[in-house]
């Protein structure tokens, strides 16, 4: 009889053994996917910060004179426009946000544009721009109703080589 | 019959030690992705703060104080509650040096919820002013930006921008 018994419980060892097994790939699974999920999550979060404001201060920066950056109302729309010229032509650059999406548009000076002719970058929710005292704030509303503001200084001391920014060199992180 | 019932046992238990020295490997990977993941995040973050602490100090000339108050404006419309911030400030202005608090969604708060500390510190010189901007999280140096301006102001776009501040908001200008 006690035999019998001890017979029993060793052959349940070995489905003990797969159900932990099986528990184990499961748990691995789960918080796998979970930390994954947060990775990307993250990361495009990241992302989108990164390319929106980088993407217009890059524009901004590359403009030959800083008094040529103000904003206007572009169909509606709140709109960040960069005047610049190339052998002897005007061209206009916008960025604006139009149905949902944050929008780029390079034209002619004198050409008649909506703003659906734009390029779409990415997905946005809103922008905002305001230019006072010479200082440029722009608050993009992500999709995920994040906020990020980009200031950039238009004083032409920030554009002539009198300041300096330097980022790279010196940045550091541990 | 003790033979046939020690088989599976044997493989599910190497099986099993097979499974763990796996796991252990995978989920020190998951975990350095996510390490990894949050730094880039805060690097990120930190470089875009004090990319526009730069912006706005080199606008300014220096003005520590509108500096903080520039960068803090509209913090209620960014999610923390106006009590938080109506009785307490959420900047710090000495004379050389500025100290502003930022959440995890860069948006600026009270130093009890503050996820990055911005430290700015300047330095007048002969007829310019250098800066430094570090950026900590739980008091470890992320990222540091220098930054100088010429001390003359040699804007006229600054005088310019007073007498024709204007924003747009929502597709209308102010």
């Amino acid at each position: 009889m006690e035999r019998e018994q001890n017979q029993k419980l060793i052959s349940l060892v070995p489905l003990l053994l797969f159900a932990v097994l099986a528990a184990s790939v499961l748990t691995v699974l789960l918080s796998g996917t979970k930390i994954y999920a947060k990775v990307t999550r993250e990361n495009s979060s990241s992302a989108l910060k990164r390319t929106s404001v980088q993407y217009v201060y890059t524009r901004i920066m590359q403009a030959e004179d800083k008094g040529s950056v103000r904003i206007e109302n572009f169909g509606g729309t709140p709109a960040v426009v960069i005047d610049t010229k190339a052998d002897g032509e005007s061209f206009t650059l916008r960025f604006y946000c139009h149905g949902g999406c944050l929008c780029e548009l390079f034209t002619y000076d004198e050409n008649e544009v909506a703003p659906e002719d734009g390029e779409m970058i990415l997905k946005m929710q809103s922008m905002e721009a305001e230019i006072t005292d010479g200082l440029l704030r722009v608050t993009f509303t992500h999709e995920s109703g994040e906020k990020e503001t980009l200031f950039a200084d238009l004083t032409p001391a920030a554009y002539d080589g009198i300041s300096v920014t330097a980022d790279s060199e010196k940045g550091e992180h541990e | 019959m003790k033979n046939k019932a020690i088989l599976p046992l044997a493989e599910i238990t190497v099986m099993l030690l097979v499974f763990a020295l796996a796991a252990a490997i995978t989920l020190g990977a998951f975990s350095k992705s996510s390490r990894i993941s949050e730094e880039n995040r805060d690097r990120d973050n930190s470089v875009l703060l004090a990319r526009s602490v730069a912006e706005v100090l080199k606008s300014t000339r220096g003005d520590l104080k509108l500096t903080g108050e520039i960068l803090t404006r509209g913090t209620e419309d960014d999610g923390t509650a106006k009590s938080d911030t109506a009785s307490r400030p959420i900047f710090t202005a000495g004379d050389d040096s500025l100290v502003l608090y930022y959440g995890e969604n860069t948006s600026p708060t009270v130093p009890e919820r503050a996820e990055y500390t911005v430290f700015v510190r300047v330095a007048k010189l002969d007829g310019y002013s250098e800066a430094e901007i570090t950026v900590e999280k739980s008091g470890r140096a992320i990222f540091t930006l220098p930054a100088a301006w010429s001390d003359t102001d040699c804007s006229p776009l600054a005088e310019l921008g007073k007498a024709d501040a204007r924003s747009v908001k929502g597709g209308e200008l102010e």
